[in-house]
Parts: C-alpha cells; structure tokens; sequence
C-alpha cells in the first residue's frame, strides 16, 4: 500500500492540523489520540480531497468518525489501557470527564454544535441520522452535562 | 438559535478545552508505520501483554479468498496481537510466546455482513464482542458501532441478512433511535435453499431505529473457540415522509394482534365497563389494558375531529389525571391531540406532534395500550410506544368546529 501523500499534501496537512485535531481532542481527551486520528484520515483521504468542493468540512467529519472508529476500537481493551492525562486546569478536566461520560454520538452532536457551530444538519449528514436524532442526542447530552457540570 | 446559560458556559469550555491541543504537528504526514504515537504503543503492548498473561484462548477469523471464514489458528508470528486495525499493529513486536497457538480475532478480519432490501444492499464489518477459548472466556461488552451503514428500509419488504460465512446461531434486535430501551421485536427466519441467508421481517412500518446482529461461530479443532460477533446498522425508513406514515396505532393491527374483550373487573376497576357513560361507540380506537382487557371510557377516552369540519385526520386523547381517575366534568382530564395536519389551526399543536420521536427520559409509562401500543406520558405530552417507534401528542385543546 501506497502511504506516500501526493506533493504539496504536507502544507494542507500543517495548515488543516489545528483546527482539526481541537475538534479531535474534544473528540478523544488524549492530544495524542487527536493528532493520531488527524494523520491517520489525511492519509487515508489524501487521494480524495483534491475533487472535493469543501475539503475541511470533508475533513471535519472524517476526523469525528474516526475518532468515534478510535473509541469503538478502544472500548474493547479499555481495561488495559492506562492514558496519560490531559494537562489542563481543573474546570477544564472537569469538562473532559463530563465529555468522556457521553457516547461517542452524543459528543460528537455536542462538540460538532457547540464548539464547531454546525447546524444540525450537517451535524446529522456527519453521523448518519436524522436531524431529529442530532436534537434529540443534543438534548440528552446536555442533560448529561449539565448533571456532570453543576 | 438563542442558547442558554449553560450553553454558553459549555461553548466557552470547549473552546478552553481546544486551546490546549497542539497547534503544530509533531510528525510529518508522511510517516505512518512505526510513527503511532508512544501512547498508542504502550496500549498495544498492554494488549499483547495482557493476551499472554491471561493465556486466552483466541482465534481469528481470516479473510481470505474464500467466501468461506471459519475460525483458524493464527501464526503467531505475523498476526498482530491487537484489536485495532491491522495497520495499526503493523509496526508492533510481535514476538510474545502464544500459549495456546491461537491470537485474539481482530475486527477488521472479520468479513462483512450484507443487509439487503430489495435490490438494494449495504454492508458492515462485525466485531468480535466475546470469546471462550480452550481455558476461559472473554466479554468484550461493547455493542457494534451502529453509524455505518444507514440502511433503508420501512418495513414493507423483507430485509435479507447475508452472513460471511456458516454460524451457528443468528439473532437480530433492533431498538427505536437513539437507544430507548424497549426491544424491538422483529422475526428472524432461514431463507429456504440459502444457508447463510436469514429473512428479518416486521409486522408493521418501521421508525428510525438501530439493528443489531449477532451471530454465533465455533470451531472444534485444532483447539475449541466458540465467538460471537456483532454486526451494527442503523435503519432509516424509507421514502420517510412523515405526512405519509400511516399511524402508529393501526386498528387493523390491534384487532389482529390483541384480543379486546370486556373483561369481569370489580365495580371500582377501571376496567368495569358495565356502567361506563355513553361514548364507547365513538372512539376512535378501544383503548385496553396489556391484556387486551377494556378500559372505561371515563378513564381514557379518544375521538377523531369532526366530519363536519373535514378536521378527521385530528385525534383527541383525553386521560383521567391522575392516572386511572374516572372523569366527571371538565378538568378531571388532561388532552393530548394529534393533529399532523393542522386542522385545528394551533402550530403549536403541528409542531408538537412528532412521529417518530424519542421517549423522553422524564416519561411514565401508563397502564393503557392501544393495540400493541402503550400510552406513556410527560408533563408535555403523550407519547404512543411500540415496538418500531414512539409518536408524541402534545398536550392542547382541540378547536370547536362551527
């Protein structure tokens, strides 16, 4: 298998980056497990982007459902894993633990609507469900969070 | 869209959140094998250490040219002892002994499963949710991703299940979107002269929901492994127009699956419908209890809007508060009315209606069913449950046809 990136790649590869492994930190809590998913989809959709009308968006949503892939696959040896933790202040674990409780659908509707400011929508294109279910995740999510957050 | 206080608060520590990822890059693009990071390495050797440690029994499920997978002993040497994907484990020492000369399955050798509706077909890679070796079992307690893929289907057809390869036992399950926990009963069957084909059928228009399948193999030698893997899909009905969904509660459906009958109940019971007051024969549909047993129409009642008005496609439920309360007069009652088309001229009431909504958590559930459907309520709605999807009334007035 070809693992080489087409030429000029990097400097997509450098310039996307921070955008998008925030969303994947969101995704993951680990900034290795988000620089991990953002290398592994630009490699994997490196071949695609160049057709493609809106590659970040297409980018975007790639990172969300790999990073939902990375829990799946995790979930499965979660008792063997032992994850270095985040350095960040308190309140901002504190949001971390209560984002970790979420399913990965759950997060991703919150992270995709609170932090990237996505409609629903595209929210629901993304995860593949109705935009009533991306209301119905949000709602319950927050829930969630706001019981984890008080 | 105005948000909330808490939103608010919650978008700003996100952004908090963000601000600690790292704005750079730490490995070019172009590396891949060997460039995971230390983390990743560290739980992929947690991994193999705890698979020699604990001495499994593990197999793996090749997929080769053959259509047909059976489990088999793996090489220790070139299988990597992981569950993430193969390129993952592609740049990790794999030199720990192998007690049982068999290796964890991983998913991504799993071959996928089809579903197919008509000439249509999608498929999806399994995962392995459990496992018994020769020395213990393993429960990987995990369900199947259900985001891909989102196949259509509403019920009318047959949807065919392909498995990969022969199992020894198949189940499907399904539940409404979104995960409330009511087991969505669908019939599995064998397609006759097609052994690896399983026709799944509904009784009724489907909702939006998750499907599950889990088949069973084994293998009896060289060592004995008996697994289970889990196929995941998430089911959008199609043609989904929510105008056009018949109702979920179909009086042809519940005079054929439930035996309605008045049935002999105290004087006091809700069920004792000798002395009810007149209305019965205007009810839009007999509202019974699980057992198919009558309710008064004191207690619960419903009735479709006027001829009159043309304002049929509207219905009223109106159920004694509290629950189980005989009504006398007005305010003995709370009303739910469905009215998808807006007859009554409320938006309120449009919009409230939902056809395939989710039960909130809040609800409690009532002893009233309608066919096979049971009434659940909120503070701000009713909400019709079975087994293939949830229809909210919101709570209102119905207009007064002149």
């Amino acid at each position: 298998m070809d693992l080489e990136p087409p030429t000029g790649m990097d400097d997509t590869y450098r310039r996307l980056f921070a955008p998008l492994v925030q969303v994947a930190l969101l995704m993951t809590g680990s900034p290795a497990a988000a620089e991990d998913a953002v290398h592994d989809v630009f490699l994997r959709c490196a071949d695609r982007l160049e057709g493609l009308d809106d590659p970040p968006s297409y980018l975007r949503a790639a990172v969300v459902n790999e990073c939902r892939s990375q829990h799946r696959r995790r979930s499965r040896t979660v008792r063997l894993e032992v994850e270095p933790q985040v350095q960040l202040p308190e309140e901002l674990v504190e949001t971390l633990d209560a984002l970790d409780r979420l399913t990965p659908r759950r997060r991703a509707a919150v992270v995709l609507r609170y932090f990237v400011d996505v409609h629903d929508d595209e929210i629901a294109r993304i995860l593949g469900c109705r935009p009533a279910t991306v209301r119905s995740l949000v709602r319950r999510a927050l829930n969630d969070l706001r019981e984890a957050l008080r | 869209m105005t948000r909330t206080p808490f939103e608010e608060e919650l978008t700003q520590r996100l952004r908090r959140v963000a601000d600690a990822a790292p704005g750079a890059p730490t490995r070019p693009l172009s590396s891949v094998a060997g460039a995971r990071s230390r983390r990743t390495a560290l739980v992929l050797a947690s991994v193999a250490a705890f698979v020699a440690l604990t001495a499994v029994g593990l197999a793996v499920l090749r997929m080769g040219d053959s259509d047909s997978a059976e489990i088999e002993p793996r090489d220790a040497a070139r299988v990597p002892v992981s569950t993430t994907a193969a390129s993952a484990g592609d740049d990790e020492p794999d030199d720990d002994p192998d007690p049982d000369g068999v290796s964890l399955t991983t998913d991504d050798r799993i071959p996928p499963l089809t579903f197919r509706v008509g000439d249509r077909e999608w498929t999806t890679e399994g995962i392995v949710s459990s496992w018994c070796g020769p020395d213990e079992c393993y429960d990987a307690s995990v369900d199947p991703d259900v985001s891909s893929p989102l196949i259509e289907w509403d019920g009318a057809n047959v949807l065919i299940v392909e498995t990969p390869f022969d199992v020894e036992a198949i189940g499907v399950s399904a539940r409404p979107a979104d995960g409330f926990a009511v087991s969505v009963a669908v019939r599995v069957e064998p397609v006759a002269d097609a052994p690896r084909q399983w026709a799944v059928t509904s009784r009724a228009p489907v909702a939006a929901m998750s499907l599950y399948v889990w088949v069973a193999v084994a293998q009896d030698a060289p060592v004995s492994v008996n697994a289970t893997i889990a196929y995941g899909a998430e089911v959008q009905p199609s043609a989904f127009d929510e105008r056009d969904l018949p109702p979920l509660l179909d009086e042809t459906v519940a005079a054929s699956t439930l035996d309605v009958r008045a049935c002999d109940a105290g004087e006091s019971s809700a069920l004792h419908i000798d002395d009810e007051p007149p209305g019965r024969a205007f009810l839009s549909r007999p509202w019974t209890d699980a057992d198919g047993c009558l309710v008064r129409v004191d207690v619960i009642t419903s009735y479709r809007g006027a001829d009159h008005c043309d304002w049929q496609s509207a219905e009223v439920l109106t159920i004694g508060t509290p629950v189980l309360t005989r009504m006398v007069g007005p305010g003995d009652g709370t009303q739910y009315v469905r009215d998808p088309d807006g007859v009554y001229g409320d938006p309120t009431l449009v919009e409230g209606f939902d056809p395939a909504a989710v039960l909130p958590e809040t609800a409690m559930s009532t002893p009233f069913f309608a066919g096979t459907a049971q009434v659940w309520l909120d503070d701000e709605a009713a909400y019709l449950v079975d087994g293939f999807g949830v229809e909210r009334w919101p709570a209102g007035t119905e207009a007064l046809c002149r």
